[in-house]
């Protein structure tokens, strides 16, 4: 069943094959001309801008990637769930039970994290 | 890929076929993207170069091509320079596992119209996907632009957040079809609309058995989160004209700023083809199964391509995948033009309004999904 | 000896991994570390395809590549880490020296490791008689030893009493399980605790990474009048 990955991975050559010919044509075929250092400096609409002491980012991007680490765990827990709880239900509700159990558990994570306020962005 | 090595040629050419062709639509796609609104906006498009206008896009390649490289001089060679591939390779992978149409039997071979069936299809889709965010950043970042830093990660936010509402909205249609192979769903997408209900079959002749009949609300929401995905408006602010210049692929020029457009494009007909696999039957059509196509060909095959001398069953194998590959390019064809449509209709979200809709809307709609699908399915399930 | 498909992917990419890991420890930028160390990670998933697990290979990738190393790239990418680059960079033979000895007294908890357990966990061979198994069937045993890999009822049944109570129903239905499914009637039952158990650490997780980010004015209306 692994060689079902080995068509993905020809793919993977054709597109890198892709790219790196498309990059070497503009390469090949673009003018080469001298830089100047008003070209090369970094753009801001027009503007020379000015030399940045350490930019401070917000917190909000890092909370963000945080909380879709824990719910993407969570939907990936779901994932195995689904394919077989048509099946289990004719062993009787206990396969129902455990994923109630389990999304009260988050889905309360999730009010929680609402009331506190860490999903705002403005 | 096959035992012998004219099996593994023919896998290994439809494979490049394939990921050509893909790239090839994406110039088709940007010309529909500029003369179709223009219609809308009651102008016209690009007309002047070839007819209809429909050499404009080899006109805009060509010309990126001959464009200058120049390199900022605060940024990061190596990632500067992968970052476009990085952001064209998922878009590709994505593409692999969704079957194009039923397999074709020639000569006592097999082949399958699609690059890679794996049993794992779906939840595939969702793992290369998710990659897409490290091209964005590497842009952002390597640039050199504090700007298009902070652009890029607004745009990775937003991917990562709509991330989790596509994840939780496709639930429902697993529990429905309990597999990840996207052939599989197609296959019990064949015919008309059934189910069971408490032990007895209920079958409504009037519906096709598709996937967005028996989860509306889930079809809303995957729909919604790959428009954010993409960041196709109303979703772009990221790479929106009067915010950040041009975001994360502000210091880019010539071929690589179009690589990222054949990434962005590239996710979009994924999408589409993901549309209409999970929730519109895929390469079927509505209420003929693949199995009474063929025999129709059976009947009337050797009118078409009886000159090729091959035998009559290989004809109509080879028919039946000719009708199902129109078939799905129809309907993906049409979910292509519904997202450029959407996109010149709506105006572009704020960026608060868009993480709020991610977040507060689509994730708690997307629960309240499950848990109606649940509910359903444990009481369709009880027999008396 | 045969080269299968499996086995090719295992050399192939053991060697990218290997050569990606230790660039993750001696590139001097800190982003193009954890760059690599994504790509480590995308690896893995391709290991466990290898080994037939599935639906790991897939949550490998889209929680490990996809959601955990984001998380490392885009932290990376809003600090300013000119002084790390620079002490990284710079080459002394104590870090030579700490990186060899890490290795050592790894290897030796490895090998004590494998002596205590007594078979050699598989890859350090205690006897000689046997050729040792090929690469990517050495953990083959591991993953498919909870269910059998067969479709005989007879054998399936204890299985699935285990499982159910009711074989009767059961065993069509089983015979016909990929392994993802496989993997979750195990996960339902068996390790039914741990699965609701997890629920609790990942809502422990939620709040203490809002407590993180609230302190010293991290989210923003937060320290004013509280």
């Amino acid at each position: 069943m692994s060689e079902q990955l080995v068509p993905v991975l020809v793919l993977t050559a054709v597109v890198i094959v892709f790219a790196a010919a498309m990059i070497g044509l503009t390469f090949l075929a673009g003018p080469k001309r001298k830089p100047t250092p008003e070209k090369q400096l970094p753009y801001e609409c027009g503007i020379v801008g000015k030399e940045h002491e350490t930019t401070r980012f917000p917190v909000k991007f890092y909370l963000t990637a945080i909380l879709f680490i824990l719910f993407d765990i969570e939907v990936i827990f779901l994932y195995p769930w689904a394919l077989v709880y048509g099946d289990l239900l004719k062993f009787g509700p206990f396969i129902l039970v455990e994923i109630i159990v389990f999304m009260l558990v988050l889905t309360f994570g999730l009010f929680y994290v609402w009331k506190a306020r860490a999903l705002e962005w403005d | 890929m096959g035992t012998t090595w004219l099996e593994i040629i023919i896998n290994t050419v439809k494979i490049a076929a394939i990921f050509v062709i893909v790239v090839s639509t994406v110039p088709l796609l940007v010309w529909v993207e500029r003369r179709g609104p223009a219609f809308m906006q009651n102008r016209l498009g690009p007309n002047r170069v070839g007819p209809l206008g429909l050499l404009q896009l080899a006109a805009d390649a060509i010309k990126f091509i001959f464009k200058e490289e120049f390199i900022p001089t605060k940024a990061e060679k190596i990632l500067y320079f992968m970052a476009p591939g990085l952001t064209l390779l998922p878009a590709a992978l994505t593409f692999a596992a969704i079957p194009l149409s039923t397999p074709i039997n020639i000569l006592g071979y097999t082949f399958k119209l699609q690059i890679a069936d794996l049993n794992i299809g779906l939840i595939y889709i969702f793992a290369v996907a998710s990659l897409g965010v490290y091209g964005i950043l590497a842009a952002g970042w390597s640039s050199g632009n504090k700007y298009a830093m902070l652009g890029a990660l607004r745009a990775s936010s937003q991917m990562i957040s709509y991330e989790i509402a596509m994840g939780l909205s496709v639930v429902g249609v697993l529990m429905m079809y309990q597999t990840f192979s996207l052939n599989q769903m197609i296959t019990e997408q064949f015919g008309y609309f059934s189910f069971l209900w408490q032990g007895s079959a209920v079958e409504l002749k009037f519906l096709p058995n598709w996937g967005v009949f028996f989860q509306p609300l889930a079809f809303i929401l995957f729909l919604t989160a790959t428009f954010a995905e993409t960041n196709r408006l109303p979703f772009d602010l990221p790479e929106g004209e009067a915010e950040l210049v041009a975001g994360f692929h502000t210091e880019y020029g010539g071929f690589k700023f179009n690589m990222f457009f054949m990434g962005e494009y590239g996710h979009m007909i994924t999408s589409a083809a993901l549309i209409t696999t999970l929730f519109f039957g895929g390469y079927a059509l509505p209420f003929i199964s693949p199995e009474q196509v063929r025999e129709f060909w059976i009947q009337n095959g050797h009118t078409l391509l009886g000159f090729t001398g091959l035998s009559m069953p290989d004809i109509a194998s080879v028919l039946t995948t000719i009708t199902h590959l129109v078939v799905f390019l129809a309907k993906t064809g049409f979910w292509l033009f519904f997202f450029i449509w959407v996109r010149w209709t709506l105006p572009r979200f704020r960026y608060d309004q868009l993480m709020d809709l991610g977040w507060k809307t689509l994730l708690p709609w997307s629960l309240v999904n499950l848990a109606l699908t649940t509910a359903l399915m444990y009481f369709a399930r009880i027999v008396k | 000896m045969e080269l299968t498909a499996a086995d090719i992917l295992f050399y192939l990419f053991g060697f990218v991994s290997v050569v990606s890991a230790l660039m993750v420890v001696f590139v001097s930028n800190p982003i193009y570390s954890a760059l690599l160390l994504a790509v480590v990670m995308s690896i893995l998933g391709i290991f466990f395809f290898n080994l037939e697990a599935h639906f790991i290979a897939a949550a490998q990738v889209v929680v490990y590549a996809g959601a955990v190393m984001v998380l490392f790239v885009m932290v990376m990418m809003l600090f300013d880490l000119k002084r790390e680059k620079e002490e990284v960079a710079r080459f002394s033979i104590l870090t030579v020296l700490k990186i060899i000895s890490v290795g050592v007294v790894c290897g030796v908890l490895v090998g004590a490791g494998a002596m205590i357990t007594g078979d050699g966990m598989g890859f350090i061979k205690v006897s000689t008689t046997e050729a040792p198994p090929p690469p990517s069937m050495l953990l083959k045993s591991d993953i498919n030893a909870p269910t059998k890999q067969t479709t005989n009822p007879e054998e399936l049944k204890d299985e699935v009493v285990e499982i159910t109570q009711n074989p009767q129903a059961g065993v069509e239905i089983f015979t016909k399980y990929t392994d993802t499914q496989k993997l979750s009637l195990k996960l339902f039952s068996k390790y039914i605790f741990i699965f609701e158990l997890l629920s609790v650490l990942l809502l422990v997780a939620i709040v203490g990474a809002v407590a993180l980010a609230r302190s010293k004015g991290g989210t923003h209306h937060v320290t004013r009048g509280s």
